[in-house]
């Protein structure tokens, strides 16, 4: 399944060897090539840690977290493994500490940034875009451990096997976290048949 | 076709993400095909796959480019640290990672490498000691105070564990037994591999934490700079104040003797106004006496005259 609005910043990302080539120009002391591999995953990041952490303000914190410590330790990245599993690994890892810090799990259920998603531009108009719109709201109200697997699958498009990279469980427990938690977002959508 | 319905479903979810053998994708084919009520909740599925690829992804601040690249530090490989990885434990492409059950060969290289390591440390240890014996270092004579340890280890540090992939899950360990020596040989390396990561990581905390230690002090020397100074900017404002405060008192005061003169010497003037012109009215009255008194003496000489013709003429 192609997604056109995360399609730059999957999983399986065809510019793997350019990025483990950015990474060592970087450590030559290129900064342009950390720039760049900033711009290609910035999106990606940010994204990852909003919807972990359902805040725009700490997504955007989160994402400068990960990248400056992406810059200080890119000498500890193993370049057998792909570089958005490392860089996407760590955001999750920073996301969930925040959340642990802010207990944001069970406070924030009345506080999410539901509302940024309000426009009505022609292509929010359509019943798919309808449908995504209540999508969207159903999944910040789910629990952290389903927003993450649901985020990495279906916006990152990352496969089981890299989503038991990032989360550092075995492919079976990330099938049946998948499994689980599209059953709840079903059950969260009234009439959608 | 006995699939349970959840395993039915899991099979579903499997073959939408792209994840189900060639196997498994014909098995569903095969049911859905014969199936009604399956094949209405794959389409049902289908389109919740659909949608979730249609969510609209949230859009990045601006700036977010710019404050990291500000705040980025410039790349270091780390060949050039006392500790780093690198230089510790050699090239580390050649180490397989920890799952893996290492060959001799890679734990002779590990060896190797850990040797020269000792080796170099142990010359450097024997210089030092060797200077510290040669040379008698005199102690600095202006040198005071009390020597308490550096205050270490308090800053939360996350631990190089956190950022690093591990090992892919489902990935298989080698077929075949290392030997027992080069197993020996790995966990002794993996060990003093963590050691020296340890070191390292210490060196690195205590580092951080005295220089978080200078720095804050750094910054309170600042502060308390900031705060004499604007204490010293308040006592030289309250002094001009003081001093302006003084000067208008001053003038105030001039003002008030000036005018205070200036009464008296509009008084004095009255009065020898007064006085010119009392003085003036007397002289005037006088001369009106004189007058007066001259008239009384004709009118008499008159009057005596008249009486003397008058006596003459009789």
């Amino acid at each position: 399944m192609s997604s056109p609005t995360f399609s730059a910043v999957a999983c399986t990302s065809e510019d793997e060897d350019d990025d483990r080539l950015l990474v060592e120009r970087y450590l030559g002391g290129d900064r342009d090539a950390f720039t760049t591999l900033l711009v290609r995953y910035q999106r990606s990041i940010y994204n990852a840690a909003f919807w972990i952490l359902r805040s725009h303000e700490d997504a955007h914190d989160i994402s400068q977290t990960v990248f400056l410590k992406v810059a200080e330790r890119a000498d500890d990245y193993d370049p057998k493994y792909k570089f958005f599993s490392w860089i996407y690994r760590i955001a999750v890892n920073e996301s969930l500490n925040l959340l642990r810090r802010h207990r944001h799990e069970d406070e924030l259920e009345d506080d999410v940034d539901i509302a940024a998603d309000d426009s009505t531009g022609p292509e929010r108009q359509a019943s798919a875009g309808q449908l995504a719109r209540q999508l969207r709201a159903a999944m910040l109200t789910m629990a952290t451990s389903d927003r993450i697997v649901l985020t990495l699958r279906h916006f990152s498009e990352c496969s089981y096997e890299e989503m038991a990279q990032i989360l550092e469980i075995d492919e079976k427990t990330v099938k049946s976290r998948l499994f689980e938690a599209r059953r709840r977002l079903r059950g969260l959508l009234k009439d959608w048949k | 076709m006995t699939l349970k319905h959840s395993s039915l479903t899991e099979l579903m979810h499997a073959v939408l993400d792209g994840e189900a053998s060639a196997d498994d994708a014909r098995q569903l084919e095969l049911r859905l095909a014969a199936d009604p009520a399956a094949r209405a909740e794959f389409e049902e599925w289908k389109r919740l796959f659909s949608a979730l690829a249609e969510v609209p992804k949230e859009h990045v601040p601006e700036g977010l480019v710019a404050s990291v690249s500000a705040a980025a530090p410039a790349a270091r490989r780390d060949d050039h640290q006392p500790f780093s990885r690198r230089r510790v434990l050699g090239d580390t492409s050649a180490i397989p990672s920890r799952s893996v059950k290492m060959t001799q060969e890679s734990s002779r290289r590990i060896f190797a490498h850990r040797k020269a390591w000792l080796g170099a440390g142990i010359a450097a240890a024997a210089a030092v000691v060797v200077a510290q014996v040669a040379f008698d270092f005199p102690i600095a004579k202006d040198v005071t105070g009390t020597v308490i340890p550096a205050q270490r280890y308090r800053a939360a540090q996350n631990g190089s564990e956190q950022v690093q992939v591990g090992t892919p899950a489902g990935q298989v360990a080698p077929t075949g037994a290392a030997p027992e020596a080069g197993r020996s040989f790995a966990e002794k390396a993996s060990a003093e591999r963590s050691e020296s990561a340890l070191n390292a990581d210490r060196t690195q905390t205590g580092l951080t934490a005295d220089r978080s230690q200078l720095e804050s002090k750094a910054d309170r020397t600042q502060a308390e700079m900031m705060a004499d100074r604007k204490q010293g900017e308040l006592t030289a404002n309250r002094s001009i104040s003081q001093l302006q405060a003084d000067r208008m008192q001053s003038e105030l005061t001039a003002a008030q003797s000036h005018a205070d003169k200036t009464a008296d010497r509009s008084q004095m003037n009255l009065q020898a106004d007064r006085a010119a012109e009392l003085k003036a009215e007397r002289a005037v009255a006088d001369k009106a006496m004189q007058l007066n008194s001259a008239d009384k003496t004709m009118q008499l000489n008159s009057a005596d005259k008249t009486s003397i013709d008058r006596s003459a003429q009789q």
